[in-house]
């Protein structure tokens, strides 16, 4: 009997031990943040791009005709996103009584570095390998909101409901992932992918949607941006001559979205550290 | 527990009695918490049903009530196995009859901070997702490890130090108990009560008690990484760790009176639980009082005495605004009023049995609600505070969220009603063997 218990109590330690042990293998198994195994929009990808978006702040005059922004709006209509889920949201700033009132425009990040893709704990929030998107895996997500936690912009959404468009989605789009972003079904967050829409040879619903040609998107590996009016311009001349400005530099997150400030004198930090 | 009188009973008889005999004030209690139960469960299953926009949460305030309640539960959890194994190893001999409550305490607790999460989540049917892809640099993959872990170390340690009373009741319970008898005598795995066997156990019960402090430590380290590794106002700080870790003993602490003064009452266990019980414990909770005290002040104190712009939003919030009335009752219903009853307990030694332990319970009582309201002025105001200007968020948890609230404590209380039916509360053994030694 007591050989039993003795036995008993060193399985234990085993058992305990060996728990431990698969825990890590199966952990160790990914390198990092980024893992690729079966995911979504993987037939959309040029490897060796770089997207970017550059934020005219000067030229944006937050569609205050309209109720919703153009590009807000074309963002939702062209993702059949939720009315209340706005990818890209356009804020109304006035950060103190010396300072003009300013529209700025809040779509994600797609950070070099990304915190939301860190903390992810299934690593469905991702930064892929190629253009190095940060993208989500709709059917991966188990819905914690760490990442929304993370996300210094705060641009994360979680869908708390069924998506009411979900049946509005054909299903060829749906299917061909095209444009990113298209979801049908709860509990998992979404946000801007930066659409997809570049792979079709196409700009951004939002960029396209500008009446003000503010936003532009492009490949910073080409050195090219381009608007809604197809004006072109060299990235790097374009951030230099306007004093661009990443927003929350601090946090290292290394944003590929850039904005130009409204006034030519700089504008740095616009947008808060909040 | 009415209909037993157990003025006349000595040692083993009161265990006994409150194994085996069930009054029908037991079973009311029980049916009552088990329609509450019921009730959570259903509100829960509404929720399954139609997503977690049932709750009051939004994108702004995206965590809430349920994560108010991991924090909470995981933090009681600290009750047993932490307290139990730091009293063994330190050699506390008064523990004895006070560590099987303990233990109890941390499983059962540990169940329902773990469901905490999961009714969270927006998708739980795809849980085990954090195993198959899981992602080592998440701070949700640490708890969920260190949880793990905490969870298999409590049952054992709770399990050990009981296998001798399985042992005695499997041989001495008359033969009308045969289907506790044919348990007992699985779960004892053969032991005998003789020197050798005893000397091992105890010394597989003393490597446990040490191997299981840091573990407990490290679970509401990382509970706290969640929220400290990100950039948040309010969240982004260095302290939240150890902070956690002393408010988790400190709540755990509480919830332990709170039980054993319960648990004394109804099944009237005055015989092994004395007045030196409560006052040592006391004693212990006066210290993590003042220690939480410490951390709150330093807390808020670097936190305000800088007046950063977003972090004095927020402590305004909390001092004058919306979360006030939560925040100074934490403060003084939470911390001070409880150190001035614990300070009455300790060294009022005309106070009567009675009133120590109504005292106690009231502190305690008040503290737990204290470190609850703390724990949701952790996670909501934080999120509700503005990025830009665009207001606070006004978020109040709703029906759905009170009634699973409500559904979990009762099901904490229902299920630690059933483990005293089917456990000796009291780990006889050890008391006995001490009292031997006297
Ligand atoms: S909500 Fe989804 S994407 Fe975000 S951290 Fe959790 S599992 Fe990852
Ligand atoms: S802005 Fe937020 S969601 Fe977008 S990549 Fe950065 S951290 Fe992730
Ligand atoms: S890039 Fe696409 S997904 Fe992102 S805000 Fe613009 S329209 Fe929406």
């Amino acid at each position: 009997m007591k050989v039993n218990r003795r036995d008993f109590l060193k399985g234990m330690a085993v058992a305990g031990t060996a728990a431990m042990l698969t825990d890590l293998t199966v952990f160790s198994e990914n390198d990092g943040p980024v893992n690729e195994r079966d995911r979504p929009y993987d037939q959309w990808r040029i490897d060796g791009a770089e997207w970017v978006m550059v934020i005219d702040l000067a030229a944006c005059d937050g569609c205050v005709d309209l109720d919703i922004p153009r590009c807000t709006n074309a963002c939702i209509v062209g993702h059949y996103t939720p009315d209340d889920h706005l990818y890209l949201k356009v804020f109304e700033v006035h950060e103190n009584e010396y300072s003009n009132t300013v529209y700025f425009p809040r779509p994600c990040q797609q950070c070099e570095d990304p915190p939301c893709a860190h903390v992810c704990p299934v690593s469905a929030a991702w930064q892929r390998d190629g253009d190095r998107l940060t993208l989500i895996d709709h059917t991966r997500c188990i819905g914690c909101r760490l990442c929304q936690a993370a996300c210094p912009y705060e641009v994360r959404h979680f869908h708390f409901e069924e998506n009411p468009k979900g049946d509005d989605i054909p299903d060829d789009k749906f299917e061909a992932q095209m444009p990113f972003t298209l979801f049908r079904g709860k509990g998992v967050t979404a946000k801007c992918e930066f659409c997809g829409l570049q792979f079709i040879g196409q700009l951004p619903h939002c960029v396209s949607a500008c009446h003000n040609g503010a936003l532009y998107f492009g490949d910073k590996n080409e050195n090219a941006v381009t608007n809604a009016f197809g004006t072109t311009e060299v990235f790097t001349d374009l951030l230099a001559r306007r004093e661009a400005f990443r927003w929350k530099e601090e946090e290292g997150t290394k944003p590929r979205v850039f904005y130009l400030p409204a006034s030519s004198s700089g504008n740095h930090g616009h947008g808060g550290n909040a | 527990m009415a209909t037993v009188d157990a003025g006349d009973l000595l040692g083993r008889d009161i265990v006994e009695n409150s194994m085996l005999k069930t009054s029908w004030k037991w079973y009311a209690t029980f049916l009552s918490m088990l329609g509450l139960f019921v009730i959570g469960i259903y509100n829960y299953y509404l929720q399954l049903k139609f997503g977690l926009g049932v709750t009051n949460l939004d994108n702004k305030v995206f965590w809430g009530l349920y994560i108010t309640n991991f924090v909470f539960f995981i933090g009681i959890s600290h009750a047993g196995t932490l307290i139990s194994a730091i009293l063994r190893v330190t050699g506390a001999q008064w523990r004895t009859p006070i560590t099987r409550l303990a233990e109890e305490i941390t499983v059962l607790a540990l169940i329902f901070g773990a469901a905490s999460v999961f009714i969270d989540m927006g998708h739980l049917d795809r849980v085990m997702n954090i195993v198959t892809s899981g992602n080592i640099d998440s701070p949700l993959v640490w708890d969920a490890i260190s949880i793990s872990f905490y969870f298999m170390g409590s049952i054992l340690f709770f399990y050990l130090p009981l296998i001798p009373d399985l042992a005695y009741y499997r041989d001495n319970l008359p033969k009308r108990y045969w289907f506790r008898r044919f348990w007992y005598k699985i779960l004892a795995m053969g032991y005998k009560d003789d020197e050798e066997q005893l000397h091992i156990l105890e010394k597989n019960i003393t490597k446990m008690s040490f191997l299981i402090i840091p573990i407990a430590v490290s679970v509401h380290t990382v509970v706290s990484f969640i929220m400290s590794m990100t950039w948040r106002v309010g969240w982004n700080s260095t302290l939240f760790g150890p902070y956690f870790v002393v408010g988790a003993i400190f709540s755990g602490l509480a919830t332990l009176m709170m039980a054993l003064i319960l648990f004394t009452y109804g099944y009237k266990l005055d015989y092994y639980i004395t007045r030196e019980h409560f006052v040592s414990l006391s004693k212990l909770l006066l210290t993590f009082t003042i220690f939480y005290v410490y951390f709150t002040l330093a807390e808020y104190l670097t936190g305000g005495y800088k007046s950063e712009v977003h972090e004095t939003e927020l402590l305004h919030a909390l001092f004058y605004g919306q979360y006030a009335a939560m925040f100074w009752y934490f403060i003084f219903g939470g911390m001070i009023f409880p150190i001035i009853i614990l300070v009455f307990v300790i060294y009022d030694k005309k106070l009567s049995d009675r009133m120590v332990k109504v005292l106690i319970f009231i502190a305690s009582a008040m503290i737990n609600v204290g470190m609850w309201l703390k724990r949701y002025l952790i996670t909501v105001p934080t999120l509700a505070r503005p990025v830009f200007h665009e207001g606070w968020n006004d978020y109040f948890p709703n029906k759905v969220e009170w009634w699973i609230l409500v559904g979990q404590f009762a099901g904490f209380i229902m299920l630690f009603m059933l483990l005293s039916k089917m456990f000796p509360i009291i780990s006889v053994w050890e008391v006995e063997m001490e009292e031997e030694m006297h």
